[in-house]
Order: C-alpha cells, then structure tokens, then sequence
C-alpha cells in the first residue's frame, strides 16, 4: 500500500510552535495603515498520533487560519510547523508526498467538489495524482472507500447535483481517505448541514478516525460537537488559544470567561438556568495592549486592560490565558 | 375578539415541477399564534417550514401555489386579498426577518436608506428629523453602539450580528402585531445567536409582539418558544408546549432530532440520531406515513395507513400510530 505505513511515524504527528500569521494590505484596500491585528498570535499546539484535537472560537478567531497554514495554503509571518518530525519547509519541496498524508474537508460541500466530474472521477483524483497504480488497483481502492464512507456503487457514476448536502459531504470525506493520510484537517466539516445529517457525519468521523488511524485537527464554532469527536479542545479568540485542555476536564472545569460563555451561549432546552454572562455584543472593541477579550469579560479589570496574560499551566494539561481565571 | 393572532387552517402548498409531479411542500398543516406568544417550527431542510412562512405572506416563489387551507390573520383571510392588500399588510402588520443577514441588506445604500424605504412604500408621512429620531431610537433598543453615527454607514461596515440586528429593527419600524424569523442565527455564531435571541425575546416582553420562529435546532426552539411544531415531509408531526414536546417528545422523528445533537452533560460514544435522508414526497394522497422509511418504531400499519393529527393531552397534538 502507501509508502507512508513504511515509515516510522513520529509522535506527536503534528507539531505547530509560536505560529504567527498577519494578512497583509493588498494592493487596493480602502483601509490602508490601520493597527492590523494578527490573524494568528503565537499559537503551538501539538497533535498525538491518533488523537484529535478540537480548535473552538467564533469566526474570525483564526481557527481557518490555522488549518490553512497547516496545508501551505498560506505563508505563516512567524513560528514552524513541523509534521512527522520534518519542518514543513521541507515538505514544500515535496508537496505531492505532503499532501497524499495530510488530506482535508472543508466546510461547504456544494463550493468544494467540481460540478462536472462524476463521483467516480472525484474521489479517485488523489490516486492519480499522487501515485502510479493501475486501474485495477485504483477501482479495488475506490470501492473500498465508498464503503467505509457509507455510499454505493450507484453514487459512482452520479454528478454531485444529485446528492444532498450530506451525501456531498461523504464524497469529500471519501476523497480525503483515499490516499491513506495519516493527518485529516476538518475545517466545520458539519456546519453545511442538518443535525440529524450531522449526526451522522460525526459518528462516521468518530468510525473512520478508529479505523484508520487517523490523526485529527478537527475545527468548529460549535463546542458540544467538538466535544463528541475530540481528545483535547483549544479554545481560540481572536488569534491566540486562550484556554486548551482535554475534553472532559474543558467541559467539566473550564476557567476562562471566554470559554463560560462559549458554553452558556449553546441552546440546551427549556432548563432555566442561572447565566453568569449576559451576551451583549455591543461593539467588538480591540484592546490593543491588554487581554483581547477584556472588552467584552464580565471580570476584566484595570490590569486586564493594561498588560496582556501568558498561557500558564493550571492543571495537568490544562492551559489558561487570564489574570483572574474562575 | 379573540386572542389569537394568526391561524392556519389546513394550509397545502404544491409545486407543479416541469415533469407535471406536484411537489406538496405543506400538506394539511394548522397552526396558530396567539397574541403575545413566540412559536417555533422545527425541522430539517426540505420540511416546508420556510415554505409556511412564506405562504402566509404571500410569496411562495414560482411554481408554487397555495391550494388548499385558510389563513386567517387578526380574523381576516389572506388568501383572499388583493396584491394592494396585501403589501399593505406585508412590512407594517406582518415583518419577516430572513436567514442570511449578509444578504438582505442593500450593499450599496446606507442603513437610513433601507429604512426611510420601509416609511415611503407605506405611505408614511414624517418629517425627517422625526424620521431620524424615531430609527436612531429603534437602532438603540436592537443594542446597536452610537446609532446616530451609525445611520449613514454601509452595510460592509457592520459585523455579521449587528446587521442581523438592523434588519431586526427593520422588521420592528412600523410596530408589526407579527414577526416571522427564518432561521434568524443559522448564518452567526453561537454567541451571536444567544445575543439575538435575548434581543427577540425581550421585544416580545416590552412590546407585546407575537413570533414564528424557525429553525432545524430543537434545543434553541425549546428554549426560546413557548409552544413548538415539529416538522416532516410537509406535515406537521406534533405540537405542544415546547417544554413538554422537548421533555416528552411522543413523535420518533422529534426524539430523534434531539437525539442528533450532542449532549454535553454527558459524553456520547455514539449519536443515536435518525438514518436515511430526507427525499420529498410527490404523491398526492401518500399511504402510510411520511417518516415511516426513516423510523425505527416502524410497524406494518405505518406503511398502509396515513396517521391524523391526534390531541393527546389538551393543546398536545401527534401526528403518529404508535404514540
């Protein structure tokens, strides 16, 4: 099979140290020498080999960003990232390998598969691009996939206008697969679709990652989903992880504000219950020296304002970015 | 004069698709809203819950038509109005607010604009400096920052939220007695969503204005509607109080819907949500019921006989055999 079971896999799989991202001005933009806030500040993280983990925030926190840089698709300013113990610098050289181990899902199922090709042509465009098999060998491993990804031999000569959201969404997932990655970026892979189709999605996720081994950065707005499918959670504002735990100590003794209200905002059912927070927008104001998120905290005070906090180690494993953590 | 606000009798909308197959979209569906009352209409894509909404304002997109049903607001029949009739009554007695607020503002006029618009099609005679006074309050009570420096912004200038908070006080400017929200958070983030929400729901407190809420989150109906109506195929399949449907959900498809969402009080290996996709029923008189592919109670008599809506406590409504 695929030369990457020959080598030996380094634990952890991935390894993102201080990355940086800031997008600069292009050329025209109307709003030029503005205080330009990095997209993402100094983040590192690290990814096990076979375990998951979860990058939480809302949007424009940065959380695309990341996966974008994890996939080349955007040159980080600061910070490396290192996959399999290599510096992706190295893997730029050789994108084909790169990409034949690090596969990805996007968000939106009807922008991300191409209109005109057949299902058949889509999920087996990685074989062809990544390794000489024979067509013997790229049909076995077709069949193979659609299986485990729950379609049938009748989807393979379909065009994608034929299939709902959530079967598109298999066919992506089932075009990831194909070459046997062992990391698999999922970019709100459920946010196109139905609960009840999400459902579903998420316990073929939860099957394929037991499977096949697979390593995962899996990425949402929305906590509780990312609470079925992942080892450890990183909460994310406004490019920096504020708080980064495993899941059962995140959902059970989270101590940022940030990821409070991340968790009093999920609708849970007629259950009246006390709200620390009361959700109030207003302005999004940028503190520009302090903690990012001072603006909007129910705690912040005049030192949060002034001086902005390190990520320390509360707990086993667990990492907090506040002055006055619960 | 009675409570209720709006009612609707037995609605069908069908859609004559280009192979000559009528699409029913709703079938049979009755409702109502009480004065006051915040309604929720739950379901998955495809349901006919957007297209309810739509019916009731009179703007089914082609080819649909509405050919069954009544629809009585404040007593009178909408489906027999005129067009002047009606846009009267679109806009000032009954608003909507539509899913995506990236999309229902004009991006190349400012907010006063979009409202003074709303003041010209219904004929309102103000001056401007009352007009300016009157949205500068209203952008206030939506929780908009500075709304007289905000008034002759453009709508790239706002976030996701804030715009969705404009359109919702475009929705308020006339004082409706009804507001329908499609999908009001399905484009914003979680915290966005709960900020909307805490907004619509204090409208209703201070001004008294009833709503139809849709959405495909059963746990956000539950909290945010006092009585719900679940969704499948077209059909409504139960009704209730939205606390008691939430707690005791009788249909399948309702249980299965909550079933789909992960819980957070305890951790799932498992979602036990519902198999199969939705696929739209053509048929004009189904046999059996609608869901009966997709259900898992599912016996001989659902596939040969089609259920009716059965009152099982009082305002406690399923449309299922097996309840």
């Amino acid at each position: 099979m695929s030369e990457s079971m020959n080598q030996p896999i380094h634990d952890p799989i991935l390894s993102i140290k201080n990355l940086t991202v800031v997008y600069k001005d292009t050329l025209f933009s109307l709003k030029k020498s503005r205080f330009s806030r990095p997209a993402v500040d100094g983040v590192s993280l690290d990814v096990p080999h076979r375990g998951t983990i979860g990058i939480v925030g809302e949007s424009g926190c940065g959380k695309s960003t990341i996966a974008k840089s994890i996939l080349m698709m955007t040159e980080p300013c600061g910070g490396e990232i290192l996959f399999n113990g290599t510096g992706l610098d190295s893997w730029r050289r050789n994108r084909l390998a790169y990409y034949s181990k690090v596969q990805m899902i996007w968000q939106d199922p009807f922008s991300s598969i191409n209109p005109k090709m057949r299902i058949q042509e889509i999920i087996s465009r990685p074989l062809h691009n990544f390794f000489h098999l024979s067509s013997d060998e790229i049909a076995q491993r077709l069949h193979a996939t659609i299986r485990k990804v729950g379609l049938t031999e009748d989807h393979l000569v379909m065009y994608p206008h034929e299939l709902s959201g959530g079967g598109r969404q298999r066919v992506t997932i089932a075009r990831a697969l194909i070459s046997e990655p062992i990391l698999l970026i999922a970019d709100e892979p459920t946010s196109a679709l139905d609960v009840s189709i999400q459902a579903q999605i998420l316990n073929l996720l939860k099957e394929l990652k037991q499977d096949m081994a697979l390593s995962m950065v899996f990425i949402s707005h929305n906590i509780s989903v990312v609470e079925f499918l992942c080892d450890s959670i990183c909460v994310m504002y406004m490019g920096r992880i504020v708080e980064s735990a495993p899941r059962e100590v995140l959902v059970k003794d989270h101590r940022h504000w940030y990821t409070t209200l991340l968790f009093e905002s999920l609708p849970n059912g007629p259950r009246p219950k006390e709200r620390k927070f009361k959700v109030d927008l207003g302005e999004l104001a940028v503190c520009e020296k302090g903690c990012s998120f001072a603006p909007r905290c129910i705690r912040a005070e005049k030192l949060c304002f002034e001086s902005s906090p390190d990520l320390v180690e509360i707990g086993p494993d667990h990492f907090c970015a506040c002055h006055f953590h619960a | 004069m009675s409570n209720t606000i709006l009612e609707i009798k037995n609605l069908r909308t069908e859609f004559l698709m280009p192979n000559k197959r009528h699409l029913v979209a709703v079938r049979d569906s009755s409702l109502h809203v009480d004065a006051g009352e915040i309604v929720g209409i739950v379901g998955e894509s495809g349901c006919g819950k957007s297209i309810t909404a739509y019916s009731v304002l009179r703007i089914v997109p082609e080819p649909g038509r509405i050919t069954a049903g009544e629809i009585l607001f404040r007593g009178e029949d909408l489906l027999g109005k005129g067009p002047e009739e009606l846009r009267e009554i679109r806009g000032k007695e009954i608003t909507l607010i539509c899913q995506d607020p990236l999309s229902s503002l004009n991006p190349v006029y400012d907010i006063f604009w979009h409202f003074n618009e709303i003041f010209t099609a219904h004929g309102v005679q103000k001056s401007h400096a009352e007009k300016i006074e009157q949205i500068v309050g209203l952008l206030g009570t939506v929780g908009i920052v500075q709304p007289e420096r905000k008034l002759h912004q453009y709508p790239h200038q706002f976030s996701g939220g804030m715009r969705q908070r404009v359109v919702i006080a475009m929705a308020m400017l006339l004082q409706p007695k009804l507001i329908i929200a499609d999908e009001p958070t399905t484009a914003l983030d979680v915290t966005t969503q709960r900020a909307i929400f805490d907004l619509l729901g204090g409208l209703r407190d201070k001004l008294g204005i009833s709503m139809i809420v849709i959405s495909h989150d059963l746990y956000l109906i539950a909290e945010q509607c006092d009585r719900m109506y679940v969704m499948y195929g077209g059909e409504i399949m139960e009704s209730g109080r939205a606390s008691d449907v939430f707690n005791h959900p009788l249909h399948p498809y309702s249980a299965g819907l909550m079933d789909s969402i992960p819980s957070l009080s305890f951790h799932q290996e498992h979602l036990n949500g519902i198999k199969g996709e939705f696929s739209s029923v053509f048929e004009e008189n189904p046999k059996g019921c609608c869901f009966a592919g997709r259900c898992d109670r599912v016996g001989e008599e659902c596939l040969l006989t089609r259920p009716e809506m059965r009152e099982i406590e009082e305002g406690r409504f399923v449309r299922c055999l097996k309840a």
